[in-house]
């Protein structure tokens, strides 16, 4: 298989090889990317690896009974079903209409895929040693085994979710029991 | 594509058919000692498994098919005389070859020939093939030197011309050949076409060989096999005495094909390769052209994924037309007559890979025979199997997973099910039990039952174990299908002592949930004193289903069509009220259980009153119960889309399908619900 930078994010449209100002260093791994998208009044980050592709909000997603609120149910992306997390809902935070900006992003992990609604998607960065922050102990309201670490982009502070915490199956099993 | 892991892969398929071949004729021959014929067949199955794993260089594996066929040549011959001993070491020696098999087995489905290579070589050595040393002396000396006659034989070798595409290698044969013995080899040009007709892709040369060798015509004539081609020409013949210079042996070679031609002109017949019956018994048989090709599951997988697309598209054309029709009635009623003629083409398009995803279920019930055979020897017992509908087709997934359940039950049938030849005199019954494994094709589902003769289930000891174990309410009367669903709860056990077979408790509820998530359904039936049946229930596809699209309240849901019996709207004086046992609705004398589907999926704003909905009669196990729901949408093929590899096991819901409009739609998983 040839190996092109966009089987990586699948049709992710903000890397754009042909674009004068396309950053190579992309491509050459110098450091971790992370995809930043923005909740609420905060920026977080997700390991590129693991985004498979973004896609708008569907018009409908069906609905599973007696599962968490938080998992909004599952859609069809082309002849797959999956399901899809509201993370506002997730983090406990006051709701929001979904708007144009409104996405969802498709992660993977291992075999396993799922859609993560977001408010906005910001960009994708490098992010170098010394951009990490010593994260303090209460830096935010989220639990802390969710988040992998803190990073400062100019003078912007970005949270980066430790997604394999976040979607850990006995994490969502317990949560289903509660319900 | 990898073309090279082709041979290789077929090669493990084709090893596996032949050892399953061999077991079936041994245990064949246990019954008929002295049939020429089962030798025979044993012989042929242990020379193509030699012959092939020889040629994709599984020199051990060809090894100990050498020694097992030195064995057999010996039955055949009438030095040994066949016995239960004999065949039970036969049957060792067969296990070995396929312990020697299943690490390859195991490996990625493409495993390329090279990696099979490798592993050979970290396979035990050839000595460990027969472990268990016979205690016959005369099974003992299997050197190749003890058979030290040697024969000459003259080999005419006219391969397909257009074997090269096919990645055939003439040379490959003549190495093997040389193996075999001494060999004299003349390549003929005589068929080279002008320069301006040469292709390039085309073999032209053929070869006329003289080889001494000790091996039987039949081991040569087998090696040949598996380079014939449709228009290929190998006759072989065997010669008394050796010619010595090469001119000798293009004379012999001229008075063969000279023969075969005088044949020919006698029965008008201007190809010689094409008439089997011509050849006389020295002579080569010709195989039948093969009407079958193998194809890798994959394959029929990804095909199979397409045409459920392509169902799920034919749901979406309906809708569109609708828009349509509305908007251009013309325009519409074209289309109609489109969308009607592509759904009948769909259809059959459905039902042709179906067709094509269906194997025997007799394949999984071949290996049964063993197990049973094994089983009898060592707790002596004396059970017979019956296999009936073993030609009766399923789905090829559904067939493998029903295996594992299918050979817990006949161990529960041969363990706990069957007496010691002494108690069944004792009861008056024939010494030897019988269990029966019967498959038949019903209204679109396959039903597979195991019965047996043996002692039956004991409603008592169920109840009173059912009860020790506190499955069972203390005042609680159960009926007799009450109590004999004891025996699909987790943990259920009647048996004290955990015999080798089958008692540890884990079992019925595993098979049951097997069963289940096929989307399948198991009931069963015993008489104490006569037996007991249990009977699978199974839809013919994993891939599509038929379904019943039923609503409640605001959402949509699939209920599999194989679990419904039958709907109604019920008047309000068939709801009963009793004590214990909740609400229940009179259907013809029978009271069967309600259940309000709106509860169980606590879904708000749904029809609570039976009398306003609509019920839905499902069987589950031997029981029946009342589902509410709001109404019934549609009946359609459903594909199945798993839910498995995602991140959440939803209680309740077994898959999701897509439906016309592209939403998404659950199929609910009934039992799960009901419990």
């Amino acid at each position: 298989m040839d190996f092109q930078p966009h089987h990586v994010l699948g049709n992710f449209s903000l890397l754009d090889e042909e674009d004068e100002n396309f950053d190579y260093q992309l491509l050459h791994h110098n450091g971790e990317q992370w995809l930043t998208f923005r909740l609420g009044t905060e920026t977080y980050g997700l390991e590129i690896l693991q985004v498979r592709e973004l896609i708008s909000y569907p018009e409908s997603i069906t609905r599973v009974p007696r599962l968490p609120l938080f998992l909004l149910g599952m859609i069809n992306l082309r002849g797959m079903v999956l399901p899809i997390m509201d993370l506002r809902k997730r983090f406990e935070m006051a709701e929001y209409e979904t708007g144009p900006f409104t996405v969802i992003i498709i992660v993977q992990i291992k075999s396993k895929v799922i859609g993560v609604v977001v408010d906005s998607v910001v960009d994708v960065v490098n992010l170098q040693q010394e951009n990490l922050l010593e994260a303090p102990e209460e830096s935010t309201e989220l639990d802390s085994k969710f988040v992998k670490g803190l990073a400062n982009l100019q003078g912007e502070m970005v949270i980066l979710l430790d997604l394999e915490q976040l979607l850990a199956p006995d994490e969502l099993e317990q949560l289903s029991m509660l319900r | 594509m990898n073309f090279e892991a082709l041979p290789a892969e077929e090669f493990l398929d084709e090893a596996q058919e032949l050892l399953q071949e061999i077991e079936d004729s041994l245990l064949l021959l246990e019954e008929e000692p002295s049939s020429y014929e089962v030798i025979q067949r044993l012989f042929r199955s242990a020379h193509t498994l030699k012959g092939g794993a020889a040629m994709v260089g599984l020199t051990d594996l060809a090894n100990g098919a050498h020694e097992f066929e030195a064995i057999l040549s010996k039955l055949r011959s009438g030095t040994l005389k066949s016995s239960p001993q004999i065949v039970s070491t036969l049957l060792k020696g067969r296990d070995n070859l396929l312990s020697l098999l299943n690490p390859l087995l195991s490996s990625s489905p493409n495993s390329s020939s090279s990696k099979v290579q490798k592993d050979s070589t970290d396979l035990p050595p050839d000595e460990s093939f027969i472990e268990e040393q016979p205690t016959n002396e005369e099974l003992t000396p299997l050197n190749r030197s003890s058979i030290p006659q040697s024969n000459t034989y003259l080999i005419h070798l006219k391969f397909d011309p257009v074997c090269l595409e096919f990645g055939q290698e003439p040379m490959m044969l003549l190495r093997q050949l040389q193996q075999f013995g001494e060999l004299k080899v003349i390549a003929h040009t005589s068929d080279f076409p002008s320069w301006s007709d040469f292709d390039s892709t085309k073999l032209y040369l053929w070869w006329s060989i003289k080889l001494v060798s000790d091996k039987q015509l039949d081991e040569i004539d087998q090696l040949l096999e598996f380079y014939r081609g449709e228009q290929s020409e190998f006759l072989i013949e065997a010669i008394e005495t050796p010619t010595e210079d090469e001119q000798e042996v293009q004379q012999a070679h001229q008075n063969m094909l000279a023969q075969i031609s005088a044949k020919d002109e006698k029965n008008e017949y201007s190809e010689p390769s094409q008439n089997p019956e011509l050849m006389e018994a020295d002579v080569v048989e010709l195989p039948k052209t093969s009407q079958t090709i193998r194809v890798p599951v994959s394959r029929l997988d990804r095909l199979q994924n397409l045409v459920s697309e392509t169902v799920i598209r034919q749901a979406r054309l309906l809708r569109l037309n609708d828009a349509i029709q509305a908007t251009d009635d013309q325009l519409g009623e074209q289309f109609l007559q489109f969308v009607e003629d592509n759904e009948q083409a769909v259809r059959e398009l459905q039902d042709q890979i179906q067709q094509v995803r269906m194997i025997p279920v007799g394949t999984i019930f071949s290996p049964m025979k063993r197990v049973v055979r094994d089983f009898a020897n060592r707790h002596q017992k004396q059970i017979k199997l019956d296999i009936y509908g073993a030609e009766t087709e399923l789905d090829k997934t559904i067939t493998e997973q029903i295996q594992g359940p299918l050979m817990h039950l006949l161990r529960n049938a041969m363990d706990h099910g069957m007496e010691t030849p002494s108690d069944r005199i004792d009861a008056g019954k024939n010494p030897t039990g019988t269990i029966t494994l019967q498959a038949s094709q019903q209204q679109g589902f396959v039903i597979v039952e195991i019965a047996d003769d043996g002692q039956g289930l004991d409603p008592q000891k169920i109840l009173e174990a059912g009860r020790r174990l506190g499955m069972v309410v203390p005042d609680h009367q159960p009926s007799e299908q009450e109590v004999l669903q004891l025996i699909f709860q987790p943990g259920f056990t009647t048996t004290k002592e955990v015999t080798e077979i089958s008692g540890r408790g884990v079992g019925m509820d595993a098979v049951k949930r097997d069963i289940e998530a096929l989307l399948g359904n198991i009931e069963v039936s015993s008489q104490l004193g006569k037996g007991t049946a249990l009977k699978l229930k199974l839809p013919l596809s994993l891939a599509i289903i038929e379904g019943m699209l039923i609503r409640v309240g605001k959402e949509m849901f699939v209920l599999p069509l194989l679990l419904v019996t039958e709907t109604l709207r019920p008047l309000p004086n068939q709801q009963k009220r009793f004590k214990n046992r909740g609400e229940l609705i009179d259907i013809r004398g029978q009271y069967l259980p309600l259940v309000r589907l709106h509860q169980r999926l606590k879904i708000e704003e749904a029809i609570d009153k039976p009398e306003e909905g609509l019920l839905i009669v499902v069987q589950q196990g031997t029981q029946k119960y009342c589902l509410l729901v709001d109404s019934i949408e549609d009946q359609l093929p459903v594909v199945i889309k798993s839910l498995e590899e995602h991140f959440v096991h939803i209680p309740g819901i077994a898959g999701a399908t897509i439906l016309g409009d592209g939403s998404v739609c659950f199929i609910l998983d009934v039992a799960a619900i009901l419990n």
